[in-house]
């Protein structure tokens, strides 16, 4: 499973498991506050995303949200340092 | 072990086990009664102290030590390392620094109350052995931290006051047995400012640069006027500090209007974060928060008054008051109402299978609307007895503040019993 950026720098795309979203560089609390725009202004059920740290004050807001998380293993890559990368499933329409 | 289960770990490490960082706030909530407790029996001594060992000193130590720097330190330990990515060196030496502060703050505490000043000095060197030892830690973790630099700034300022502050507070502990001092008042002060504006103040300014925005969720303060207000606000504790040694009116005038301008724009940077923040309804905590920031310009311009003799007679101690009480203690235990929770749900959560429990779960609500509305009466009343110096309404408003603490201490107990075995 492969955690690399597409070539343009986006850092948000889609591939077969879900809208994917790179927060890596970003300062806290700014992680946290874009997937939390993210669930709260979209139709998506699932993302998957990238932080530098693991974003633990996050996951209440997500459990508030009708939202639960997964860790995912890293893919190994060494572009891929000592990332947290999360499936955030909706399990609350 | 499974690869994610590996990875799991390693991403969790960050996370001290939940008996370091709670081990410290049940002190604190511990420290938090004791203090109530001690200024009910005292209260006749509270609206003219302006220092001076004996049992207001105690009192005041119960809660710049007891219940202010416990919490720091058990707040810094479990925050910084999440936030700067660096986990800390050990967990041992964290064990090391509670059983020498904690204890060693007891015994200080006691020796002060007593006015031994054997025991004062022992318990002093103790408790500054536990403090130099958690400045070295955080200093290690600031070191290698990359990311963050508006707080890690503030960080190394409230280190550096922190190592002054320690110093001093030993230097004053020894005054009182050798008289080593040229000017023990002036220490005293200087050492007031530096805990009280520097270690605990810069760390409160620092860390509301996250936490502020966390909670509101909102974007940090932008960079160029969080610098701009960090630069003033370590300014003027450095010449609130030399003037206070030198014993010089001007510097300490100059330094707080300088603190002034430094909190005019911490406010301002921290009131365009909840404008602009997705959550609108702060909650409880805010109240204690907001009050705090009310008290924060008006401890500066009580503090100009009463260095220029405008204040009246309770002026120093109404500065003392509004500086450790109305300012640092509301804003922390605002805080503290905030993150308990939070950190109580990720610790629960691993314990369990699956999603964190919800904040909801794991705090009563009614302890900490009890607290607030104590905490705030308590402050008001404490503040009036200073002013027109009558003793009833200091220990009215005393036993007010008790019935707070107590109910902040079965918050703390509702929102750490689950995390048992964890």
């Amino acid at each position: 499973m492969h955690c690399a950026r597409p070539q343009d720098g986006s850092r948000q795309w889609r591939n077969e498991e879900g809208v994917h979203i790179d927060l890596r560089g970003l300062e806290p609390p700014e992680p946290m506050v874009t997937v939390l725009q993210m669930i709260d202004g979209g139709d998506e059920s699932v993302l998957i995303a990238y932080f530098d740290r693991e974003p633990i004050f996050l996951y209440p807001e997500l459990e508030d949200r009708g939202w639960t998380h997964e860790f995912v293993p890293s893919c190994g890559d060494p572009d891929c340092g000592d990332e947290v990368k999360l499936r955030l499933v909706r399990w609350i329409r | 072990m499974t690869l994610a289960a590996t990875f799991l770990a390693g991403a969790k490490s960050r996370l001290l086990p939940a008996s370091i960082p709670f081990r410290f706030f049940a002190a604190a909530a511990a420290f938090h009664i004791l203090l109530w407790g001690a200024l009910v029996a005292e209260a006749d001594q509270l609206a003219r102290f302006t220092g001076g060992l004996g049992p207001m000193l105690a009192v005041v130590h119960l809660l710049t030590l007891g219940v202010l720097t416990t919490t720091a330190m058990g707040a810094s330990v479990q925050l910084l390392p999440v936030a700067t990515r660096r986990a800390m060196v050990a967990v041992w030496p964290i064990k090391l620094v509670f059983w020498l502060t904690v204890p060693g703050m007891a015994a200080l505490i006691a020796g002060m109350y007593a006015a031994q000043t054997a025991v004062l000095i022992a318990a002093a060197a103790v408790t500054a052995a536990g403090l130099v030892l958690f400045a070295a830690l955080l200093a290690d973790n600031l070191r290698r931290a990359g990311s963050l630099p508006v707080v890690a700034a503030y960080g190394w300022a409230a280190l550096g006051a922190l190592v002054l502050l320690v110093g001093l507070g030993l230097a004053l502990a020894l005054d009182y047995e050798i008289g080593a001092l040229p000017d023990h008042n002036a220490a005293a002060l200087a050492h007031m400012i530096l805990g009280g504006f520097g270690f605990m103040g810069l760390l409160a300014l620092g860390f509301s640069h996250v936490l502020v925005p966390m909670f509101a969720l909102a974007a940090a303060p932008a960079k160029r006027p969080a610098f701009a207000g960090f630069a003033l606000a370590s300014t003027a504790l450095a010449l609130g500090s030399i003037g206070a040694l030198a014993d010089s009116r001007r510097l300490l005038t100059i330094a707080a209007l300088i603190g002034l301008a430094a909190i005019a724009l911490h406010l301002w940077l921290m009131q365009r974060v909840l404008t602009s923040g997705m959550r609108k309804r702060l909650g409880l905590s805010f109240v204690l928060i907001r009050a705090a920031w009310l008290v924060l310009p008006v401890t500066l311009l009580v503090g100009l008054a009463a260095l220029h003799g405008w204040a009246g007679p309770g002026g120093p101690t109404l500065f003392g008051l509004l500086l450790i009480g109305g300012w640092l203690l509301t804003f922390l235990l605002g805080v503290l109402q905030r993150i308990l929770p939070f950190l109580a749900s990720m610790h629960a959560a691993g314990t369990t299978s699956g999603a964190p429990r919800l904040m909801s779960e794991l705090a009563a609500s009614w302890p900490i609307k009890i607290h607030a509305a104590c905490h705030l009466i308590a402050l008001v009343a404490l503040a009036s007895a200073i002013v027109v110096d009558v003793q009833w309404l200091a220990r009215l408003g005393s036993m007010v503040g008790l019935v707070g603490a107590l109910a902040f201490a079965w918050f703390t107990v509702s929102v750490t019993r689950p995390l048992t075995g964890a």
